[in-house]
C-alpha cells in the first residue's frame, strides 16, 4: 500500500509535558483519515508538526516518501494544503483576494484556478465581501479553498466542523468526500465528534495521551461495531452447523460465545440447537456504537483538557 | 523568494494603514515647509530647505516600527503565516521577505515627505544638496538598522502585545540616546550653592545673587567653590554610553541630523563639538542589522508556530 504520510516514533514535548510520544500513523493515499482523539489527545500537534509549524523533539515523519530531515521535504509540502486550527485568511480582503494571495505565496502563473476553487466550496457569489464579514462556515469554506490552492493531493483539516451549524456541517462534509472522490485527494482530518468522523472517514487513528492507540480501517471498525445477536451457547460446533443450514452470517467468538448478524427467528433457532444437544443460556441484542468503542480504546477516567 | 515579496507586496499595499502611514508622512513634510515659508517671511528661519528634507527620519524612525510590527503580527494573528510554511516557503525566505518588504515602505515614506517638501518648497534652494542626500542616505541605513531590530521583536513575540514593544523600542531608542547625549554634556564639576535669585538693580539690570547653605551671599558670582558635578558621567559607563549612541539606531539618528554631538571635555573644562566618523556610523548600522537579522533568523527556524 502507498502511504502520503508515515511518521516513525514521533515526539513532541512542552517543558515537561509530552504532547505526542512515541507517535505512530500511516495514511494510505486515497484514504479520508480520521484522527480521534479527546481535546489535548495531540491532534493538533500532529497536524502542526507534518505541516512544518513545529519541529518534531525525537522521532521523524515523511511525506509521499521524502523523510522531514531532507531538503526536499520541501518540495513534498508544495503537494500538501491545510488548515491547522482556525483558518488561515485575510481578514481584510474578499474571498477572491486571499485566494489570490495564495496562489502569488505558491508562485502561480496565473489566477485561473480562483473562480473554480470559489465555486467548489461554494463562495463565488461573495463578490466584494471581505473575509471579516463572513460566517464560520464561509471563513472555513474559504480556508480550505485556499489549501487547495495549488492542487495538492493531500489536504490536511484540524477540526473543520467546529463550531460550525448543522448545515455548515453537511457542507463541509459534501465537500471533503467531494474531494476525496472526484480529486482523488488524500485527506487527513482530526475530529472529537464522533459521529461527524464515522460518516467521512475511510481510515481511523485513535489516538490518546499523545499516543496511538489504534489504526483500523472503516471496514474493520463496521465489523466491530455492527449490530449482532450476541449468543451464549453450550456448543459453538453445534451452532455453527444449524447457522450454516439456516444461511445466516455469524461470527465465533470463543467456545461459548457466537455473533449472529442476520435477523433470526429465534424460537426457530432455539429449537433447533436444541435438536442438535446445544443448550442457549443466553441470547443479547450487541450493538457497539463507534463512541463505546472509542471508549473502550481510551477508557473514560484520564486525559481531558491537557493544555 | 520573489513569490512571497510579490505575495507581502500585494499585501502591504492592500493595507489601509500603509496609505494612513503616507498620509502622515505627507501631511508633517506639509506642515514642515508651511512653518517653514512662515518662519522665512518673519526672517526667523534661514533660506534652504535642507533642514525640511532630514526632518523625515525622526517622524520614520518612530512610524516605521509601528508599520512593521503591524504587518508581521497581522500574519500572526490571521494566520496567513501557516499558509506560506505549510506549502514549503522556507522559514528564512519568509523572514526576509518581511524584512526587505518593511525596508521598501521606509524607501516609500522616505520619497513621500521628500516628494511634499520639494513640491511644497519651490522657490527655495538648498544650501549644500549633496550633504543632504548624503545625511538622507545615512539616515536611511540607520532606519534600516530599526527595522531589523522591530522584525526581530515583531517575528520572536507573537502577540499583539509585540506592536508596543516595536513602538517602545523606537520611542525609547530615541529619547533614550537623547538622554544620554545631555549627560555626556554635563560638566565634570558644577558651582555650589543652595540658591539663586533675579534681581533687578537700581538702573534696571538684570542679575543673579547666588547665596550659600547658611543663606549667606555669595559677593562674587564668578567666584563660587565648585564640587563634583553628580551628574556627570565618568569612566567606564561614559565610553559605554558613547560607543552605545554609536551603535544605536537612536543615538546614530541625532548624530546623523545634527552632524555630531557636543560632549563635556575634562581637560578643556568646556564643551567641545565631537562628531562620530560617518564610516563608522554606517558600518555598525550594517553590523546591527546583519546581527538581528542572523538572530531573528536562528530564532525563527526553530520557533513553534501556533
Amino acid at each position: 500500500m502507498e502511504y502520503v504520510l508515515q511518521t516513525s516514533a514521533l515526539g513532541k514535548t512542552y517543558r515537561s509535558f509530552k504532547a505526542l510520544d512515541n507517535f505512530n500513523i500511516s495514511v494510505p493515499k486515497g484514504s479520508i483519515y480520521g484522527i480521534v482523539g479527546k481535546n489535548g489527545a495531540g491532534k493538533t500537534t500532529l497536524l502542526r508538526l507534518i505541516c512544518g509549524l513545529q519541529m518534531p523533539t525525537y522521532g521523524t515523519y515523511s511525506l509521499y516518501g521524502i523523510n522531514d530531515g531532507s531538503p526536499d521535504i520541501v518540495k513534498a509540502r508544495r503537494r500538501m494544503g491545510a488548515v491547522v486550527e482556525t483558518p488561515s485568511i485575510y481578514l481584510d480582503m474578499t474571498a477572491t483576494d486571499n485566494l489570490r494571495q495564495q496562489c502569488r505565496v505558491l508562485g502561480l502563473p496565473d489566477f485561473s484556478c480562483v473562480p473554480e476553487l470559489l465555486e467548489l466550496v461554494g463562495l463565488s457569489d461573495t463578490g466584494r465581501k471581505k473575509a471579516k464579514n463572513f460566517s464560520l462556515g464561509m471563513r472555513q469554506r474559504l480556508g480550505i479553498a485556499v489549501a487547495l490552492c495549488g492542487e495538492p493531493d493531500f489536504l490536511v483539516l484540524d477540526e473543520p466542523v467546529n463550531g460550525l451549524d448543522p448545515q455548515g456541517i453537511v457542507e463541509i462534509r459534501e465537500l471533503i468526500l467531494k474531494l476525496n472522490r472526484e480529486r482523488d485527494i488524500t485527506v487527513l482530518i482530526s475530529s472529537h465528534i464522533l459521529e461527524e468522523m464515522h460518516k467521512l472517514a475511510t481510515h481511523y487513528g485513535f489516538i490518546d495521551g499523545g499516543c496511538m492507540i489504534r489504526e483500523i480501517s472503516a471496514e474493520e471498525l463496521e465489523a466491530t461495531c455492527r449490530k449482532c445477536i450476541r449468543a451464549d451457547v453450550s456448543d459453538t460446533q453445534a451452532t455453527a452447523l444449524v447457522l450454516d443450514e439456516m444461511q445466516l452470517e455469524y461470527k465465533i467468538l470463543d467456545n461459548k460465545q457466537v455473533d449472529i448478524y442476520d435477523a433470526v427467528n429465534m424460537s426457530k433457532l432455539i429449537s433447533a440447537l436444541s435438536e442438535k444437544g446445544c443448550e442457549v443460556f443466553s441470547v443479547q441484542n450487541h450493538d457497539e456504537s463507534l463512541e463505546s468503542y472509542f471508549l473502550s480504546l481510551v477508557g473514560t477516567g484520564k486525559g481531558g483538557e491537557r493544555r | 523568494m520573489m513569490k512571497l515579496l510579490s505575495a507581502n507586496f500585494y499585501s502591504m499595499l492592500h493595507t489601509k494603514r500603509l496609505w494612513l502611514g503616507a498620509a502622515f508622512m505627507a501631511g508633517l513634510a506639509g506642515i514642515e515647509i508651511y512653518a517653514k515659508r512662515r518662519y522665512m517671511s518673519q526672517g526667523f528661519a534661514d533660506a534652504a530647505l535642507d533642514e525640511c528634507i532630514l526632518s523625515f527620519a525622526p517622524m520614520l524612525f518612530i512610524l516605521l516600527p509601528i508599520v512593521c510590527g503591524l504587518f508581521i503580527n497581522t500574519d500572526y494573528h490571521d494566520g496567513t503565516i501557516r499558509n506560506k510554511i505549510t506549502v514549503g516557503r522556507s522559514r528564512g525566505s519568509v523572514y526576509i521577505a518581511n524584512l526587505l518588504i518593511v525596508w521598501l515602505v521606509e524607501i516609500f515614506y522616505t520619497v513621500v515627505h521628500v516628494v511634499v517638501v520639494l513640491v511644497g518648497g519651490i522657490g527655495i534652494k538648498f544650501d549644500d544638496l549633496s550633504d543632504v542626500v548624503f545625511r538622507s542616505g545615512l539616515l536611511l541605513l540607520t532606519i534600516a538598522a530599526l527595522a531589523a531590530v522591530a522584525a526581530f521583536i515583531a517575528t520572536i513575540v507573537t502577540g499583539r502585545y509585540a506592536l508596543v514593544l516595536c513602538a517602545l523600542l523606537a520611542i525609547g531608542l530615541m529619547f533614550g540616546s537623547q538622554m544620554m547625549n545631555d549627560m555626556l554634556a554635563n560638566p565634570d564639576m558644577t558651582a555650589d550653592y543652595e540658591q539663586v535669585l533675579m534681581v533687578t538693580d537700581e538702573d534696571g539690570n538684570m542679575q543673579y545673587e547666588f547665596y550659600d547653605h547658611e543663606g549667606n551671599k555669595y559677593t562674587d558670582p564668578d567666584d563660587l567653590p565648585m564640587v563634583p558635578n553628580p551628574g556627570y558621567v565618568r569612566e567606564p559607563l561614559r565610553s559605554i554610553m558613547r560607543k552605545y549612541n554609536d551603535v544605536s539606531p537612536g543615538g546614530q539618528l541625532w548624530e546623523i541630523i545634527r552632524g555630531g554631538h557636543v560632549e563635556w571635555d575634562k581637560e578643556k573644562q568646556e564643551r567641545v563639538e565631537l562628531a562620530t566618523p560617518v564610516w563608522q556610523l554606517a558600518l555598525y548600522s550594517v553590523v546591527v542589522t546583519a546581527g538581528f537579522t542572523v538572530l531573528g533568523l536562528l530564532l525563527f527556524k526553530r520557533k513553534d508556530l501556533k
